[in-house]
């Protein structure tokens, strides 16, 4: 069974990329840890400013998968998030909200790896099921494999699989990250099973294994780059992705 | 209907604890009335709580190993065993111990691939892959569906889930400050409930795909949806749980007259029993089956609650009873949900379990006995 990819977004170091074009960050931006809300959506949105990194990336991947598309049944289009990082940065702010004496409400309610679903699904208004993985380093990986799972079982006509990674550059140092990279990126892909209304016109398929590889690279953003790509440009390709807990082959091909 | 299933996802082994104990000694005071609520301070915060019973399990370490009895995994296949971790922040220690006192992280990281990590070697289980699910307190239902959908897809032979979440200063200060809990404790569903009570919580199942026998649990169903209208908050209208719920008996192919009771969520906030009154009044359209909190006695649990709680309706199931609503003494929400203050009989051997979180996030599981 194949899937119809039906748009994209990728927010990376060198700019956005999205069903639109590439845009390059602007002057004095760092990379997408500085998006800005005009960047992704046309519309105002006080609550962008407001949000927590890995929400705000979230959300502005969202925003550009999703922009001028007319989601036909929203009450079954669901949302998947691979968030590698989990809420690490979201943690630390809601910590020292704690030490200091005057514990932040609106923090602690960003401090779940979920968090980063709740904007997204409220402003478009998508009502199907939601999957959060919140594992080592292919977290969106097996948030793809959810999403294709819940097309397969015709619990979701649509999902919006996202994957999402952010640690603030002031965290990675701390014992608390592990190692984990100081990095900021983000990536959607929006997947249904039927025909769509114009788009990209990709169909993806994508089985995965049992189980992973030992000591395979566990980075996401490898093979989301690459996915990403494959559909911008249009060409058809295979990847064979692996961390230690899920391998995956993807098969992209230009529908017929 | 479950008399002529061929194959289904069978609830093989589970265990859990809680703020009553184990598995068997939680329901058995559960049937009593008990409640395991006790009054403030919680981390310097003046609210009621339901602390583990034995309060070293608030350890993920510790909790593991006493979870670890409670499966057999000897005949588990690595190649086909999935292991999912099912929790909204675990347990957090690492990363309290490092701001209140500057003790750098040994055994794990504050983050939850790290916890699934340790908690797996704990453990001891031979699974290929784990997978970490925190659907906010959704978590463990959501995990028993991701599991369901994976044996039934044949993509695993075996699922272990394991939940926990702990009380900590970080959530206690965080639920405080959202003015979401009850200085006194939780009353579900009661005219005087006034918020929700943090409580500690752990529970294991596992579960494998084949020909059930009778007197075995499975798993029927599982569905979920989001609310789409509040980061915190529930729906007014309840049609988010009702569409999850809805999706669950749809998976399960059963029909509301099948469902001989309802785990409901049940958290004791005004707004989420008045929320879950109205998606269960629309599932059932007033023909209700038996209904059930179990926080006013054990607290709520958060992520690992939701599996927790599937645990203990699974054990209601063989009993063919609803336990009493420890807290509850009058009717607090518009609908005539039939909640109690003592044992019900259940009317059919299904049980619908409902879970909602932040986020908006519902999941429903239906478990059926079969005959």
């Amino acid at each position: 069974m194949s899937i119809r990819v039906e748009s994209f977004a990728a927010l990376l170091p060198q700019g956005i990329a999205g069903p639109l074009g590439i845009r390059p960050w602007d002057e004095g931006q760092a990379g997408p840890g500085d998006v800005r809300r005009d960047q992704v959506l046309n519309k105002p949105y006080p609550a962008f400013g407001k949000l927590m990194l890995a929400d705000r990336l979230a959300f502005a991947a969202a925003s550009v998968a999703l922009a001028g598309r007319t989601i036909a049944n929203k009450d079954s289009t669901a949302i998947t998030l691979g968030i590698s990082a989990g809420s690490l940065s979201t943690d630390m702010r809601y910590m020292e909200s704690v030490i200091a004496g005057f514990p932040s409400p609106a923090i602690f309610s960003a401090t779940l790896p979920s968090s980063a679903i709740a904007d997204i699904a409220i402003y478009y208004g998508l009502k199907g099921p939601n999957r959060v993985v919140a594992g080592n380093g292919a977290s969106g990986l097996t948030a793809l494999e959810l999403a294709v799972s819940l097309l397969k079982t015709k619990k979701a006509s649509a999902v919006l699989s996202l994957c999402v990674y952010a640690v603030e550059a002031q965290d990675a140092a701390s014992p608390l990250a592990g190692g984990a990279a100081a990095a900021s990126n983000a990536f959607a892909l929006l997947l249904s099973l039927q025909p769509g209304n114009g788009g990209t016109a990709m169909r993806l398929s994508a089985s995965f294994s049992a189980v992973g590889k030992e000591g395979a690279p566990a980075r996401d953003e490898l093979y989301f780059t690459e996915l990403i790509r494959l559909v911008r440009e249009q060409k058809g390709g295979i990847i064979e992705a692996a961390s230690c807990d899920v391998a995956a082959t993807l098969s992209l091909a230009k529908e017929e | 209907m479950t008399a002529a299933l061929r194959t289904a996802v069978v609830l093989e082994d589970c265990g859990i604890l809680s703020s009553l104990g184990t598995l068997e000694e939680t329901v058995a005071d559960l049937f009593e009335g008990a409640s395991a609520i006790v009054p403030g301070p919680c981390f310097g915060v003046p609210v009621a709580h339901a602390p583990f019973k034995d309060v070293s399990w608030r350890s993920l370490g510790i909790a593991a190993e006493a979870l670890t009895p409670c499966i057999d995994a000897s005949s588990l296949d690595k190649d086909t065993t999935a292991f999912i971790f099912c929790a909204a922040k675990g347990d957090i220690s690492p990363l309290e111990a490092y701001y209140e006192s500057g003790i750098r992280p040994e055994a794990f990281l504050p983050l939850l691939s790290s916890q699934a990590d340790y908690a797996k070697k704990i453990l001891n289980i031979a699974a290929g892959r784990t997978i970490v699910v925190s659907d906010a307190c959704a978590s463990g239902a959501t995990g028993v569906e991701i599991g369901r959908d994976m044996l039934v897809s044949g993509r695993a032979r075996s699922v272990v889930l394991l939940g926990f979440d702990g009380i900590s200063r970080f959530v206690a200060t965080g639920f405080h400050a959202l003015s979401a809990l009850s200085p006194a404790g939780a009353r579900p569903f009661d005219a005087s409930r006034d918020g929700l009570t943090v409580g500690d919580g752990a529970a294991i199942a596992l579960l494998t795909y084949r020909e059930p026998f009778a007197g075995d649990v499975v798993v029927a169903g599982a569905g979920s949806s989001n609310d789409a209208n509040h980061r915190t908050g529930p729906s007014r209208t309840g049609d988010g749980l009702f569409r999850a719920a809805k999706a669950a008996l749809a998976d399960a192919a059963l029909a509301p007259d099948d469902i001989g009771g309802v785990k409901c969520h049940g958290t004791a906030t005004k707004y989420n029993d008045a929320m879950e009154a109205k998606a269960i009044t629309s599932l059932f359209c007033e023909e209700y089956p038996p209904c059930f909190s179990v926080k006013g006695a054990i607290g709520h649990a958060s992520g690992a609650g939701s599996l927790l709680e599937i645990c203990v309706a699974a054990e209601c199931l063989r009993r063919r009873l609803a336990p009493p609503t420890a807290g509850f003494e009058t009717l607090g929400v518009d609908e005539l949900v039939p909640i109690s203050a003592k044992p019900q009989i259940l009317r059919n051997h299904s049980m619908l379990c409902l879970s909602a979180g932040f986020g908006g996030i519902n999941a429903a599981v239906v478990l059926s006995e079969v005959q």
